[in-house]
């Protein structure tokens, strides 16, 4: 089993099946996106990306929204199926460029989505495959270039925090606390739960009482966004880098109740089909033994 | 107070305003300082690669470049989330007549976040400066009714027939520990 669980961590032996994998999650978790997307009550009050470039109006007509979700279904499968990826990739690209901007553009402030990026990455690694006909390079292009559009994602946020609060942003410990506070209380606002009125009392107040474990907590955050690029170097940390990262997700979660599920790093960093192979794996071991 | 900002890829136009003394003499040292980490980055980027191979950082440097350039334009951004933690907060929500909560979930598609970045958004859209409470009860008035007139986010039915209250609390942190000031920036009964 420690033999195992080595292999996992140390990214070796990662599957080929996992591109596939990969594709499918990535696709139906990019449909459900769009589709909740644009029947969500649409306004185009703050013009962003490319709402901000051209007018965007045409796609609050319900006939639009449906043809655009027809050729994003039509798109998804041949993608998945392998077929004409750089026309697949292309129109997929396009069409979550333009639903996001859509999304980014009411006004109300969203969590960024990185899909666009993601699916653009790809894309330039089968344009890439196309011109030099190298398919080593398309392999391992396919699911690099995401990982560096992930791993700049995680640098930006490093680079906006030093950028606007200097290197002294881990020492906030006040402002951690009452961002903390907010966060629960506007959930307390949404839902009226009681529970999360009560943390809102006592998960602050802990804070407060505890700076040098914050500024522990926060240092830590801060180093592990602002080294992910390491992994684009060293394929061995992508693992880790990714439970790291996830965990990082889940404390902002359980501090916050910020419910965002980063399937980004679950797909491109956590190699999942390591775990659809784990039985495999194991029984393939007693075997050998 | 120098706040460190000589790293980045700011202007020089930028680094006057920032610094109006000396903003030339940081921006030199910055580029000089940038030129001598590039060098230790390439150093160590080489050091780590067995053989070259273009593509490693090509995608990550670039996106990073564009969206700092670029800003908050789908799908670049320059991930502005908690960059700074000030010592102040606010949190909205509706209340009734008795000021009682009204969970937004009864009434709103939308999440008390979301209500605040509806606020933000009027306030940007009418350029009136905010934070700590320096909206005054003008202003508050002005932008109570901008979000209640965008009437996408409220049930029209509850719009039309409920009194309630859209309240900001303001939170901050003194000597004392959590302190906390009450608004109410629009009133439906009145």
């Amino acid at each position: 089993m420690i033999p195992v669980i080595k292999q996992y961590f140390l990214n070796r032996g990662e599957a080929k099946e996992n591109w596939t994998l990969i594709k499918l999650i990535l696709s139906v978790y990019w449909l459900l996106l769009i589709f909740r997307l644009l029947y969500n009550p649409l306004i185009l009050s703050d013009p962003k990306g490319f709402c901000y470039l051209f007018n965007c109006e045409l796609f609050l007509v319900e006939g639009i929204r449906i043809f655009l979700l027809f050729i994003a279904l039509l798109s998804s499968a041949l993608y998945v199926l392998e077929k004409k990826m750089i026309l697949s990739l292309t129109i997929i690209s396009i069409i979550s460029v333009i639903v996001f901007s859509l999304d980014a553009s009411n006004g109300i402030g969203n969590i960024i989505n990185l899909s666009s990026s993601i699916f653009i990455a790809q894309l330039i690694a089968y344009i890439i495959y196309a011109v030099s006909k190298k398919k080593e390079h398309l392999v391992k292009n396919r699911i690099h270039f995401p990982m560096q559009i992930i791993a700049a994602h995680y640098m930006l946020a490093a680079l906006s925090k030093l950028h606007n609060s200097g290197f002294s942003w881990f020492l906030a410990d006040e402002g951690f606390a009452l961002q903390v506070k907010k966060s629960l209380l506007l959930e307390y606002t949404t839902s009226g739960d009681q529970s999360l009125l009560a943390k809102a009392e006592w998960l602050p107040n802990l804070i407060l009482e505890h700076p040098h474990m914050t500024h522990f907590f926060l240092l830590g955050a801060l180093l592990l966004e602002f080294s992910t690029f390491i992994v684009l170097l060293k394929n061995e940390l992508k693992v880790s880098y990714g439970w790291l990262l996830l965990l990082m997700h889940l404390g902002i979660y359980y501090f916050m109740e910020i419910s965002y599920f980063p399937v980004y790093l679950v797909l491109f960093f956590v190699n999942i089909s390591f775990f659809i192979q784990l039985p495999k794996r194991l029984l393939n071991k007693k075997i050998s033994h | 107070m120098l706040i460190p900002r000589w790293w980045t890829i700011g202007s020089l136009s930028e680094f006057n305003t920032w610094y109006p003394e000396f903003g030339s003499l940081v921006w030199v040292f910055k580029n000089l300082a940038l030129l001598a980490l590039s060098f230790i980055f390439l150093y160590f980027f080489f050091l780590f690669r067995k053989k070259p191979n273009n593509a490693v950082f090509d995608i990550f440097i670039t996106f990073v470049i564009l969206s700092w350039i670029i800003g908050e334009q789908h799908p670049f951004s320059r991930i502005p989330m908690y960059h700074s933690f000030p010592n102040y907060a606010y949190v909205f929500s509706l209340s009734d007549k008795n000021d009682r909560l009204i969970p937004l979930q009864n009434v709103s598609p939308l999440g008390a976040a979301e209500l605040s970045h509806l606020y933000y958004t009027s306030l940007y859209n009418h350029e009136i400066l905010y934070g700590y409470a320096r909206e005054d009860s003008f202003n508050l008035g002005i932008i109570g009714a901008d979000m209640i007139n965008n009437t996408t986010w409220i049930n029209p039915n509850f719009l039309a027939d409920s009194c309630f209250h859209l309240n900001r609390q303001y939170f901050f942190v003194s000597d004392k520990g959590f302190e906390v000031i009450n608004k109410v920036f629009y009133d439906s009964c009145n």
